[in-house]
């Protein structure tokens, strides 16, 4: 008994699921510019969690990923609860649930126009009905339990979603940065992890092509925490018991692995209301109908939809209306003005969030007023006293060779401007002090992963060559743990220090939101190297050997 | 053939060469500037021009998949068979026996064997779960904070008892479907016997109790993410979000 609609589908309804999805993935990626410039937003609107998957490393991005903050959270769970990013959590889901995939995921956006490339495709069944609770092993193994092990046990942020599996990562993050001619120097740190994600990325893109929605039906974690609430989220489809005539098609017609309409598998992405006869499933935020078929949504016309039992009966187009059929119009035409007026406040919110996060943003007009130079420039000048510029330029007329009168800067062959720091044990470290000595500074932070499992490395090679050796690790000047605290039981020797709230040395030696990074100086103070991304013993060993001259 | 057919099977191949020739390019950098690490360890594996021209002979493909999906969305092919509906039994078998008053006994030992084999996948998969579970407490399996060398170790320990269990669940679901249809044939019986002695079913009353029950639950969980938010907000875990945020974790997105 299939009632398929036989007056056929609206083409309104999903181009309009379509644009709300477009808009919502220019809303997560409002910070534009960055796709320019290669840099990320650094404003405060990265306090709040984006509701969709999107990845927070994207040059675009404007607000934090939900799932890389829980981790984050899960990971400091010994310092502190992550209540923030949980409330958060819990917040989405029970007001949106899984509407946020069906509606705002820029991921499921991506998934859903990959799909729209013409293949065979493979079709929901027992196979991937079982396969959907793939989510929740991926969710227990590498968004809880790998961040909350390595968190407690080593006090170290292991993201064990983001860095083994997350497509999202790969895609808007390393390849949105990479691919920007300004980020050539990340080129420098891809390895085995790059090969295998990237590798990854594509099997999943395959996937997606293939079979709809892959990545959210069988892999998507943030999708099995909003499914938890999907039964009474306050946004969702929901069926009218009393015109549902239990055909069927809503579930039969469903790209997801659905059972029920409104079920931990539902994205509620209203397409069921195309294939419904009975018009019996509208979209609603509690009682207040947000989209219904036409001719649907009033109690009134239940007498006229349901009289002739089957398909046919709804004649609401015909010439002579009935009374419920006129009320029905009304209410349509209601919805549908109302829907003209959201567009057009969500058009002028896009205006809006486009304007701030690309020219108004204080953070954004930071990194405009000052850029490279600038900043760097700013910051020297108190410090060495001279009014000395600092420059970003590639070194023309640079004296590589390190002899006095370099160009002051960070590139390789020049000379770092003198800067003096207080160390966290109470000591000074003063950069003209280090002449004659290899230098080795590390910027890196408490909750940069790849920055606490290199600092070893840095304090046996510090430890190897005592007395020829200067080093100091500066830890960014965003700081969530305390430095101290957390390096009160790690044994190392390495002076540390922690960057002023102007970013004096980052503005010197050009440090940028990347982490970890290093510089080495030779013993006249000249700039050797200068690298985003984490170095391993080896190459520690090579930069050492470089600039000691052996 | 028909040309629908044509088209699909060279797309489909397409989208595949277009992916592994990706994947393979990725690989023979990798394998190549890894050589090439091992000699100078201040040598970089991935550059800009190592990219370039790995990519060289994949443009081509890539291009004419881009050219023939154009075609392909222009002249609007697609399956013909991802349109129909799917065939789901559990779906028939509701709506089948929502039509029958007092189910048959048949019918019943039907639904009995259902539970069973749902409980049992399930707790079978609970079961292959638990292996999973010991290993990644046991603390002896993380030597250190490197996971990158115990990773392969995590996966082959995961990977089989999840294979296990999903396919357990999987048995447990085709069987279940087989006792669905039989349930099905079953309840056809009875409303055909139903019809006959002009039994009428009941309506559904629990749908106002559920909805309440699902708005109280809503409001109560929505004071309770506010309250968590602000309790976040002051004990420093929402500058946790921040100061994550604002930095580009090199290892998170893969670069390294």
């Amino acid at each position: 008994m299939d009632n398929t609609n036989a007056i056929g589908r609206k083409p309104l309804r999903p181009s309009t699921r379509k644009l709300i999805q477009l808009y919502s993935a220019l809303l997560h990626n409002a910070h534009l510019k960055g796709f320019i410039d290669g840099e990320i937003y650094q404003g405060s609107a990265k306090y709040a969690c984006a509701p969709g998957f999107n990845c927070y490393s994207c040059p675009g991005a404007v607000a934090a990923c939900p799932l890389g903050a829980l981790q984050n959270a899960l990971a400091s769970s010994g310092h502190r609860a992550g209540w923030y990013v949980m409330g958060i959590l819990l917040l989405f889901g029970v007001t949106a649930g899984r509407t946020i995939c069906g509606w705002l995921c820029p991921l499921g956006l991506i998934q859903e126009l990959l799909n729209k490339i013409p293949t065979y495709k493979i079709k929901k069944s027992r196979i991937t009905r079982v396969l959907t609770w793939l989510r929740y092993v991926i969710l227990v193994v590498f968004v809880l339990a790998i961040p909350l092990w390595y968190g407690l046990a080593h006090d170290i942020p292991v993201p064990g979603f983001c860095k083994y599996i997350c497509p999202a990562g790969t895609f808007e993050g390393a390849i949105g940065l990479l691919s920007n001619p300004a980020n050539t120097s990340l080129f420098g740190m891809l390895g085995i992890l790059f090969t295998r994600k990237f590798t990854i990325m594509l099997i999943i893109g395959l996937a997606c092509i293939f079979c709809y929605r892959s990545f959210c039906r069988f892999i998507c974690p943030l999708g099995a925490i909003y499914g938890l609430f999907n039964k009474f989220c306050l946004v969702g489809v929901r069926v009218d018991q009393s015109r549902c005539n239990s055909c069927g098609a809503c579930v039969r017609n469903c790209g997801m692995d659905v059972r029920h309409v409104g079920d931990h598998e539902c994205i509620h992405c209203a397409k069921c209301m195309d294939v419904c006869a009975q018009k019996a499933i509208s979209l609603k935020a509690g009682n207040v109908v947000l989209m219904a078929s036409e001719g649907a949504g009033s109690l009134k016309a239940d007498n006229e939809v349901k009289a002739p039992a089957g398909v046919g009966s709804i004649k609401a187009g015909n010439a002579v209306k009935s009374p419920a059929a006129a009320f029905n119009d009304k209410a349509y035409g209601s919805r549908k003005k109302g829907g003209r007026i959201a567009w057009g406040i969500a058009l002028l919110v896009l205006c809006a969030a486009l304007v701030w996060f690309n020219f108004l943003d204080p953070a954004v007009r930071a990194e405009t007023g000052s850029g490279v130079s600038g900043q760097a420039g700013a910051g020297v000048s108190n410090q060495a006293g001279t009014g000395t510029e600092v420059s970003g330029q590639a070194g023309t007329g640079v004296d590589a060779t390190g002899q006095a009168g370099a160009t002051i800067g960070f590139e390789p062959g020049m000379e770092l401007a003198d800067f003096t720091m207080e160390c966290l044990d109470g000591s000074e470290f003063h950069l003209a002090d280090t002449r004659g000595k290899v230098v080795f500074i590390n910027l890196w932070a408490t909750y940069c992963t790849p920055c606490v499992q290199e600092l070893p490395h840095f304090d046996a090679l510090y430890q190897q060559h005592e007395g020829d050796i200067a080093m100091l690790a500066v830890h960014s000047s965003i700081v969530t743990d305390d430095p101290a605290e957390f390096l009160a039981d790690k044994g190392w020797t390495i002076p540390f220090a922690v960057d002023t709230e102007d970013d004096m040395l980052w503005s010197i030696v050009d440090g940028s939101s990347t982490l970890p990074q290093t510089i080495v100086l030779d013993r006249n103070g000249v700039v050797i190297y200068n690298q985003k991304g984490s170095v391993t013993p080896e190459v520690l060993a090579a930069l050492y050997e470089q600039a000691a001259g052996e | 053939m028909n040309k629908n057919k044509v088209y699909l099977i060279v797309q489909s191949v397409l989208c595949v060469v277009v992916c592994a020739m990706l994947a393979a390019a990725a690989i023979m950098i990798y394998r190549a500037g890894l050589a090439q690490k091992a000699a100078d360890p201040l040598s970089w594996i991935y550059t800009r021009e190592k990219v370039a021209a790995a990519l060289v002979p994949v443009m081509p493909v890539l291009i004419l998949g881009i050219i023939v999906t154009v075609v392909g969305l222009i002249m609007k092919i697609t399956d013909a068979n991802a349109d129909k509906p799917a065939k789901d039994v559990e779906l028939q078998r509701d709506l089948t026996i929502s039509r029958v008053a007092s189910p048959s006994s048949e019918m019943k030992a039907e639904r009995s064997r259902q539970r069973k084999l749902n409980y049992g996948g399930w707790a079978a998969f609970a079961l292959c779960m638990v292996p999973i579970l010991i290993y990644i407490t046991n603390g002896n399996h993380f030597p250190n904070g490197d996971l990158e060398p115990v990773f392969l170790a995590l996966i082959a320990h995961i990977l089989p008892w999840t294979l296990i269990g999903l396919g357990i669940l999987m048995i447990s679901t085709v069987l279940q479907e087989k006792s669905m249809e039989r349930e099905i044939l079953a309840a056809k019986e009875q409303i055909k016997l139903e019809k006959a002695g002009g039994v009428k079913t009941e309506a559904d009353g629990g749908k106002g109790r559920q909805a309440e029950r699902a708005r109280f639950l809503r409001i109560a969980l929505l004071i309770v993410a506010v309250m968590m938010i602000v309790a976040g907000t002051f004990n420093g875990s929402a500058r946790d979000v921040f100061g994550k945020a604002v930095k580009i974790c090199t290892e998170c997105i893969g670069l390294g």
